[in-house]
């Protein structure tokens, strides 16, 4: 590992710190007391000072250890928080997260707001402290807390001490949790000859009594996980280290590993042993339970992998039916069924919770509101539904657009809200669910609504509508995402540049989502937001026009006709009549330039698009395909119709097409 | 802190070697080159580590390794602990203390 790997390494696990950071300090501007808050704040800043410190950032260690000492006196009950030291926190929150970029403070900008805020922290810590020393006792410092004997098996890599850890100030940290006993083994330890000096041979069996969580002993080895194999169970309640047991275990002097079980039976010898069963299948059950960290570049690749796995699994069962084989066809069908479950299952490795990307929201709420002066409460439901992690990367943008308009031009100030009968405090709801193989997400406020009168006239004097334009509602509602419109009367910081919403929809689409906007006037807005599950792997309809194959999303598809060819060519304006309905409808054949091979009878699709619906025409429906997307290369960036291609079983390329953007393309062009 | 070896031959055929400094994987080389010469001696061996300041598992393995084959050559060989307070705190707390306790 590199130095610049390991610093990336601390970036990416501080950066983690940051986030829990910041969600319980906005737990905690809810509800000051709120003693698991209080806790995690602690211990973020603690693992933050260590870890920094271990990596070289001294500039972070050096903020976060006054801080982690104020959280300790709050923590113990020696002293209250206060929205002094919340409004201080928070601001060295933002700080810490600029720190990470540039840790020597080579900006000095940066280096004077350090030190200011290093005095801030320092002068609430003496008075703090002062507070703390004329405080009675309080009652959460009193109030008993239960232990737990923890087993933890920490065997590292033999090149762990490459990055500069040291295995032995690990072992310090876990100590200073509780009461502990190590005992060191070494693992295939050379003869003295062959020893490699630069190498670990030696891994740490330790029996700690604690008060504190697994997680918290976890984050011990936070920076170390991905080289060392470790185990953390609870072997029991209470403190089973007491002195003759602690005794006995230490008179194990051997330096190799005794396991867990033996450890117990140390601890608690045969006749005390009622409960060790019971233990035991406790220690079993927890056993079961365990987690990985796994970087997103390996699960990426994971999925790459997979990806090419379907791919040639559909050449594979292509090639056992011509084949005719029914051996081939067997192993086909085999191969066919693991590819399924693999893929399925790779596919659930990806998904990460939309919570993670509620936290930094939280925050711009919290503090767009204030800049505003509005009064504004940030709810949300479902931020548990999962989505692939490639969506949630490029839905930060929209979102926090969408966020900052509602904030900005829909939600009143308080006294607005008051004289129209509404709460001071103003309701920001972010919701999500799935629906079907969706995910969909809300954003609503409780503020005034579109002013669709506005509107019209906004578009009118920008001339991007007719003065005597008839339109619906909904057509209104939708000139809010073309580009350069807005209706602000005032150009602020926050919103109403006319940036932005165009943006927010092209970027939706981009990962194959759409976006549409319900609002009532007074009543607020809702911005509904549909998104595939994931980008890979697309659910289509293979269809062929001439000899070339395109994927058409099955989630456009609403349904298939069978037409004469002849009738389609000869119609009026394209039109055709649908089951009663006038259908406006696309020959691909004519548009994409293909001559040969014309059938007599053609497959409309029906495409539902921009609330109405388009019919697409193409020669054969071949059926359902699902897809595995791959990009199409430089060459094709100048185009938009085309969102990726796929492989096909025979090894033949189709076209994966984006129906909503080849759809306005060939209109315009029609137009 | 850079160690500084200090070698002497005993007037009784063994080698003494004291240590002062940082004892950790920066200078685990020079600390099994310098093993290696007191073994190359052929008699017992009297290490201190009383001045050491820091210390890693890198010279807690040589040593280890060591005594296992001074053991098996049946000479004389014996560690003294580090004196100074962080060293000696990181050995206690790992519990690697017990190798300048073993008898074998």
């Amino acid at each position: 590992m590199t130095i610049d790997n390991i610093r990336a390494t601390f970036i990416a696990e501080a950066q983690e710190i940051i986030t829990d950071l910041e969600k319980s300090l906005l737990n905690l501007e809810q509800d000051q007391n709120n003693k698991e808050s209080i806790s995690t704040v602690f211990r973020s800043m603690h693992s933050l000072k260590g870890a920094a410190s271990m990596f070289g950032f001294e500039s972070i260690s050096s903020l976060t250890h006054n801080l982690e000492t104020i959280y300790e006196y709050i923590r113990d009950g020696k002293s209250k928080l206060s929205n002094a030291v919340l409004s201080v926190t928070f601001n060295s929150l933002d700080h810490l997260k600029k720190l990470l970029d540039d840790g020597d403070m080579k900006n000095k900008e940066l280096k004077n707001s350090h030190d200011s805020l290093l005095k801030d922290i320092e002068g609430l810590l003496l008075e703090i402290q002062g507070t703390a020393a004329n405080a009675i006792a309080s009652p959460l410092a009193e109030k008993p807390v239960a232990e737990n004997t923890y087993y933890i098996c920490f065997n590292p890599v033999d090149k762990i001490l490459h990055n500069g850890t040291n295995t032995l100030y690990l072992i310090e940290d876990l100590m200073a949790l509780g009461e502990g006993l190590s005992l060191p083994f070494f693992q295939n330890l050379p003869s003295f000859a062959d020893i490699k000096p630069a190498l670990s041979y030696t891994g740490f069996e330790v029996v700690l009594c604690t008060d504190k969580s697994e997680e918290v002993i976890h984050e011990v080895f936070m920076f170390v996980e991905s080289e060392c194999q470790l185990s953390i169970h609870k072997i029991g309640a209470g403190n089973l280290l007491n002195g003759e047991a602690k005794q006995r275990l230490n008179s194990q002097g051997t330096f190799t590993i005794l396991g867990e079980d033996k450890i117990l039976s140390i601890l608690v010898p045969a006749s005390a042993s009622s409960s060790t069963a019971s233990i035991a299948a406790k220690v079993q059950q927890i056993k079961n339970v365990s987690n990985i960290r796994v970087s997103s570049e390996r699960i990426d690749e994971f999925m790459n992998m997979v990806s090419e796995l379907v791919t040639i699994q559909a050449s594979l069962s292509l090639h056992a039916q011509k084949n005719d084989s029914p051996a081939l066809l067997t192993i086909a069908e085999n191969v066919e069924k693991i590819t399924r479950r693999l893929r399925d299952n790779a596919f659930t490795m990806s998904l990460i919770p939309i919570e993670s990307l509620v936290i930094r929201y939280q925050r711009l709420v919290r503090d767009l509101s204030l800049e505003l002066n509005k009064e504004v409460v940030f709810k949300t439901e479902g931020t548990e539904t999962e989505i692939d992690k490639s969506i949630i990367e490029k839905l930060t943008d929209p979102l926090l657009h969408l966020l900052r308009n509602s904030l900005d031009h829909g939600i009143e100030s308080p006294d607005v809200r008051v004289s129209k009968g509404k709460p001071k405090q103003g309701v920001l709801l972010l919701r999500s669910y799935y629906s079907g193989a969706n995910v969909i997400i809300e954003i609503s406020d409780d503020g005034a609504g579109l002013n669709l009168e506005k509107i019209k006239a906004k578009a009118i004097s920008k001339g991007i509508i007719a003065a005597d334009a008839v339109m619906t509602e909904k057509e209104l509602i939708n000139l809010i995402f073309t580009a350069g419109f807005s209706t602000a009367d005032q150009i602020t910081g926050v919103s109403g540049r006319g940036v932005g919403m165009d943006v927010v929809r092209r970027n939706i689409s981009d990962i194959r989502g759409d976006i549409e906007v319900s609002t009532k006037e007074n009543k607020g807005t809702t911005f509904t937001i549909r998104l595939p599950l994931t980008l890979s792997i697309i659910d289509g309809l293979l269809v062929r026009i001439g000899d070339t194959d395109f994927i058409l999303p099955l989630t456009s598809v609403n349904k298939c006709y069978e037409i004469e060819t002849k009738v389609l060519e000869e119609s009026f304006n394209q039109w055709v009549t649908l089951e009663g309905q006038r259908t406006p409808f696309l020959l691909l054949r004519r548009d994409f330039n293909i001559l040969d091979g014309r059938p007599d009878l053609s497959q409309i699709i029906k495409i539902i698009y921009e609330g109405g619906h388009v019919g697409l025409v193409v020669d054969r429906i071949i059926g359902e395909y699902q897809a595995v997307l791959k990009p199409l290369g430089e060459l094709y960036r100048e185009q938009d119709e085309f969102s990726g291609s796929t492989i096909l079983g025979d090894g033949l390329v189709a076209l994966v097409v984006d129906p909503n953007r080849l759809i306005k393309k060939l209109l315009k062009k029609v137009n | 802190m850079k160690p500084e070896f200090k070698f002497e031959k005993q007037k009784s055929g063994s080698s003494a070697l004291d240590v002062i400094g940082d004892l950790t994987i920066d200078h685990s080389a020079q600390f099994k080159d310098q093993l290696v010469k007191c073994l190359s001696e052929g008699g017992g061996i009297l290490i201190s580590l009383e001045e050491v300041t820091a210390i890693d598992v890198t010279a807690i393995q040589l040593l280890h390794s060591l005594r296992i084959e001074m053991n098996a050559k049946k000479k004389s060989f014996s560690v003294i602990a580090p004196n100074v307070a962080g060293a000696l705190d990181l050995l206690t707390k790992s519990g690697l203390i017990k190798i300048f306790e073993t008898k074998q």
